[in-house]
């Protein structure tokens, strides 16, 4: 557990964009469920959003470029865009050979988007449904610990920036004592 | 759903929106309260959340105008760059350095055609019927319940993203990863705006209702 210690000061940055993507995917799951009525409560997700738009604004604090894309797909697009020009430009090195060549690998980066949409929706269509994430008590507890832990580093930072960073963290926890609030109990 | 149609339902969302923030910002004892002004934030935010979900464009349409672009980017960067006595690996960087400039550029003028196009779009589909304007309860005393407004643009902006992923993929699985990309995701989004902002106003009635200073 050595990259979540709280008294490294580094890598929180990282650890906060971990939970960003950790708590959007939470977020989404819940209101989807509201969405077709499986759970039906529009103020748990509203909250937990909440606290993702606050460590959100503290991720920001330290400068990190934390990216609203699919970063998989943006990769794999990536990969194939710049792949397929630099094969095809051994065979001639004319203009408009290359030209056509840069253009031939755009067009393979969106066929090669579209087919990975295309997988992942397959396995949604198969998946099977599992519980809510949002009901599980110990994705509260496991949050408030690093978060709390993040506050404290930021805390304790030199740069008067990032210290701002620990008021925003402790309106995240706020919120999510909030969103705790409204689990249901006992049932 | 058809597009025309997305854009008309988005207009009543809009609509509603607006109604029920006047009626916030109208009613309200105090509108520099803590609840209420973040309320009033994310109501606000809402509406450029709609504008942008309504300014997508399609993937055709970006991918020909791409091509177009880049096609003659490269044709005359390598053509030049061959002029200038480079070859080989050389002339593949100075190209590449010219797509990525582009690229740069075009996102970042995305933004700003996006929320051009949205308005535009929006401006042009006309807005449905709404129904019966609802009773206004708290014009004389103050903000007692939630805007009526708020709730039925929320049930107007869910049925209306529900119908755009259309019915056979109404299982979580598959609307979670439809969330995942646009439209859906803004639509997402602004639901989630919605809701905080209804939120927002529950707890300062509930803090009313306690008499909290």
């Amino acid at each position: 557990m050595t990259r979540d210690d709280p008294f490294s000061g580094s890598g929180i940055a990282r650890r906060l964009f971990r939970m960003d993507r950790e708590l959007e995917s939470v977020v989404r799951d819940a209101q989807c469920r509201d969405w077709v009525a499986d759970r039906p409560d529009r103020v748990g997700f509203a909250r937990l959003g909440q606290v993702r738009h606050e460590v959100f604004t503290a991720a920001r604090r330290y400068r990190v470029a934390v990216p609203r894309v699919d970063v998989a797909e943006l990769l794999l697009m990536t990969v194939v865009a710049v792949a397929v020009p630099v094969v095809l430009a051994r065979w001639s090195e004319h203009p408009l050979f290359l030209a056509a060549a840069f253009v031939a690998g755009g067009w393979a980066a969106l066929a090669g988007r579209a087919g990975w949409r295309r997988l992942r929706r397959f396995r949604a269509r198969t998946a099977r449904v599992g519980p809510a994430a949002i009901d599980d008590p110990y994705l509260y507890a496991g949050l408030r610990r690093r978060i709390e832990a993040c506050a404290v580093a930021a805390r304790a930072d030199g740069s008067h920036r990032r210290r701002v960073a620990a008021t925003d963290l402790e309106y995240a926890l706020d919120w999510l004592a909030a969103a705790q609030d409204e689990l249901p109990r006992g049932a | 759903m058809s597009v025309r149609a997305l854009h008309a339902e988005l207009n009543a969302v809009r609509a509603l929106v607006g109604d029920g923030l006047a009626e916030v910002t109208g009613a309200a004892g105090d509108p520099g309260q803590f609840w209420i002004r973040s309320a009033c934030a994310r109501l606000t935010a809402l509406d450029g959340v709609l504008v942008e979900a309504a300014g997508g464009l399609a993937t055709p349409v970006i991918a020909a105008a791409a091509t177009v672009v880049s096609f003659g980017a490269v044709a005359l960067s390598a053509a030049l760059a061959q002029a200038a006595g480079l070859s080989g690996i050389a002339v593949l960087v100075v190209v590449g350095l010219v797509l990525v400039t582009l690229l740069g550029a075009a996102s970042r003028m995305s933004r700003r055609l996006r929320v051009a196009l949205g308005r535009r779009r929006l401006d042009r589909a006309g807005t449905p019927p709404l129904g019966a304007r609802p009773h206004d309860a708290s014009a004389h005393v103050g903000l007692i319940v939630v805007p009526d407004a708020l709730l039925r643009a929320r049930v107007r902006l869910v049925s209306a993203t529900l119908r755009q992923a259309g019915s056979r993929h109404w299982t979580v699985p598959e609307l979670r990863t439809a969330a995942r990309t646009d439209p859906l995701r803004r639509l997402a989004h602004a639901d989630l705006l919605l809701c905080q902002a209804i939120d927002c106003l529950e707890r300062y009635l509930d803090d009313l209702a306690k008499e909290w200073p």
